[in-house]
């Protein structure tokens, strides 16, 4: 139904704007050469989609697929490579069919379905299905400029859909429009899929991705990264957008440095501050590792994590002190709080004013979102801290959909069992 | 192919359509400007001119004028148009695909269309003036499917150029009001010395509004000299420069509009 083979596509992004003459003979005389910086959107891209497929193709943002999308929809046209489609295309790219602000509802349907190759009886027959599809009988012959975004996109993907294609595009139709609007969608793929159509379906929400496709495609950085089972594919996205937040992670991770050490009375941190405390003994590192000790900070739910917390005297009269680690999760929920027996110091040897101890998660059940450590260093009785680091490291989880993890929702996992009696 | 054929006709009419609705929705006459604008332009041109200027140098003055301001205007505002075809659908050429040809054709065949009607109330005029028909008017027709091949080049050209260089529209302004003055249009092609007019007739349009005026105005076909041979190589110059606009454009266009979505 549709073969691609080896695309290729690649844009030139000048260093400077030029989109007028004036700007290219000015620039020309004043002796500038235009650079361009190759983007590659596309590396080779090769695969199939049989006959009544519902194919979904992932990716991160960037990854090329809105490009590959268009290419299928001879919108750009690749530079090397090929694509062979049998039967009528209907593309909802970009949440659009090309509809235009000026002209009526009523119009607009007449213009788009006629690009989209119905004629004029067709689209007569089919004018009321797409109108009340879309919700918009009170709107018709008001002016496309006046209708809110919801609106247009559903008028438009009515239209896509009325227009009886073979061969559907569609590109993240589903994250906007209200709630049943997303169900009616819903309805309309599991149809469409009854009726044997072939849907190429891009979306980031891996619910749908799953829920529908019969196959997927993940892509990456231009290239297929893998194809097939959803579940697989999927699971390959999740290790891949780990990798990616890994490396995102890491620059954050430092210390905060300014530590507001002479606070010595009536403990009240000014809420800005990232760190306070009165300095007698401070964190100097946290590192996070999995339980063969390599550093890492983003964790599928269940995984093993150590917390290596470096702690430092610098008031050699000071004996012992409590580490305490709180998690909370980035909308300020907080999950857990706990603090360390105290760790002490063997009076005034210098060399022994370091140390450090761990926080060891033997399966940190979590759930899937982004969680934020608090670090301090606190006296054994008593709460004025030594050191109190705000937001200290982020902790990405996710949930490994190979795991029984997977379908949990909430903050955290409890082992439970589900007991049916038989009567 | 021909299931194409017929959905590619429906969708220049259906755009050509559209076009013409956005053109005239936004006023309260509409369409009526169309013909208002270049009579209005007529009236003053031909006060100061017709009857200052030039004044009854030439009986057939008005006449002339009228019809050479209506083929001026038809050209100057069907290739401003057509600069503009691809640009003006972004929305649409940026979603879906559709020969891009398609969009440059619809606002040509559109203004073309407003061209002819406009071309019906320069025949009333003449009728009322009393300028008669010649077997030489026959010629006219060719000369309109002349222009238009030129219109329908330059916006094939430039269209696609638009695109890369977004001055071309304020550069094109300045080129027709070049060309207005390059023209005979208010003044009579005889009214210049010979080694400039060589350099007017380079200009197609030029001898398209010329021959057009002696064809339908004066009924004759020949030039003040008395000969017809200038007139026939005028005429195979005419023809031969709109079909190496109209196919320049084609082959720029052509070669250039697979990409037009990427400069969008």
């Amino acid at each position: 139904m549709i073969q691609a083979r080896d695309i290729s596509k690649k844009f030139l992004i000048p260093h400077e704007k030029r989109v007028t003459l004036r700007e290219h003979v000015l620039g020309f005389l004043l002796g500038r050469t235009m650079g361009f910086e190759p983007l590659h959107a596309l590396r080779g891209i090769s695969f199939e989609v049989h006959k009544g497929e519902f194919f979904s193709i992932i990716g991160k943002n960037g990854s090329g697929k809105s490009t590959l999308l268009k290419i299928l929809a001879s919108i750009y046209a690749p530079d090397s490579g090929g694509v062979m489609l049998n039967g009528t295309v209907s593309p909802f790219l970009e949440l659009g069919i090309g509809f235009t602000p000026d002209l009526t509802a009523r119009d607009n349907v007449f213009l788009s379905a006629t690009v989209l190759g119905l004629r004029r009886r067709e689209i007569e027959a089919l004018y009321d299905d797409i109108i009340s599809f879309a919700e918009l009988e009170r709107f018709q012959d008001q002016a496309l400029k006046n209708f809110s975004s919801g609106m247009k996109v559903r008028l438009a993907f009515s239209v896509a859909f009325m227009a009886d294609a073979d061969i559907l595009l569609i590109d993240e139709v589903l994250a906007v429009g209200d709630a049943s609007f997303q169900q009616k969608c819903y309805d309309v793929f599991r149809r469409l899929k009854r009726e044997g159509k072939t849907i190429i379906f891009v979306s980031h929400s891996m619910g749908d991705v799953k829920e529908f496709s019969d196959r997927v495609m993940l892509l990456h950085e231009g290239r297929v990264v893998s194809v097939g089972e959803p579940e697989k594919v999927i699971h390959d996205y999740q290790l891949l957008t780990a990798h990616e937040d890994e490396k995102r992670l890491i620059p954050k991770e430092r210390l905060p440095q300014r530590a507001v050490a002479e606070q010595q009375k009536g403990f009240t941190p000014p809420s800005d501050e990232k760190r306070w405390g009165n300095g007698w003994a401070r964190v100097t590192r946290m590192v996070l590792s999995d339980a063969a000790g390599k550093e890492k900070h983003v964790y599928a739910t269940g995984e093993p994590l150590r917390m290596r917390i470096y702690i430092k005297r610098e008031n050699p009269l000071l004996e012992t002190a409590k580490v305490c680690v709180a998690i909370h999760r980035a909308d300020g929920v907080n999950v857990l709080e706990t603090c360390s027996d105290p760790v002490s110091w063997r009076a005034s040897r210098e060399q022994d004013s370091e140390r450090s101890i761990e926080l060891e998660f033997p399966r940190l059940e979590l759930l899937g979102a982004t969680y934020y450590c608090d670090v301090a260093l606190m006296p054994e009785g008593g709460n004025e801290p030594y050191d109190f680091i705000k937001g200290c490291c982020s902790i990405r989880i996710y949930q490994d959909n190979t795991t029984l993890y997977r379908d949990f929702k909430g903050i955290s996992y409890m082992p439970h069992v589900w007991n049916v009696r038989e009567r | 192919m021909l299931r194409n054929r017929a959905r590619y006709f429906e969708l220049i009419k259906v755009l050509g359509f559209t076009d013409f609705k956005l053109r005239f929705s936004t006023s309260v006459l509409g369409y009526v400007w169309s013909v208002l604008k270049p009579l209005g332009i007529f009236f003053v041109l031909y006060m100061v001119f017709g009857t200052f200027i030039l004044r009854g140098a030439d009986p057939r003055y008005k006449d002339k004028l009228l019809l050479g301001l209506f083929i001026w205007s038809y050209f100057a505002e069907a290739s401003t148009a057509g600069i503009q075809s691809l640009l003006g659908k972004s929305h649409i050429i940026g979603k879906i695909y559709f020969p891009r040809s398609i969009a440059v054709l619809a606002t040509s065949l559109n203004y073309f269309l407003t061209f002819m009607i406009n071309l019906g109330v320069v025949m009333v005029f003449f009728l009322i003036d009393g300028v008669g028909f010649t077997r030489y008017s026959l010629l006219f027709p060719l000369y309109i499917a002349e222009v238009y091949m030129i219109v329908l080049g330059v916006s094939f050209l430039l269209s696609v150029t638009y695109l890369r260089f977004r001055d071309l529209v304020e550069i094109w302004t300045i080129i027709i009001t070049a060309g207005f003055y390059a023209t005979p249009i208010i003044y009579p092609i005889e009214m210049v010395a010979w080694k400039y007019q060589k350099l007017l007739f380079l200009n197609p349009i030029t001898f398209i509004v010329e021959y057009s005026k002696r064809v339908l105005v004066e009924g004759r076909i020949l030039d003040a000299a008395g000969s017809a041979t200038t007139f026939l190589i005028g005429n195979c110059i005419i023809f031969m420069e709109s079909v190496l606009v109209l196919l320049i454009g084609f082959l720029v266009f052509r070669k250039r509009a697979p990409r037009a979505a990427e400069y969008l």
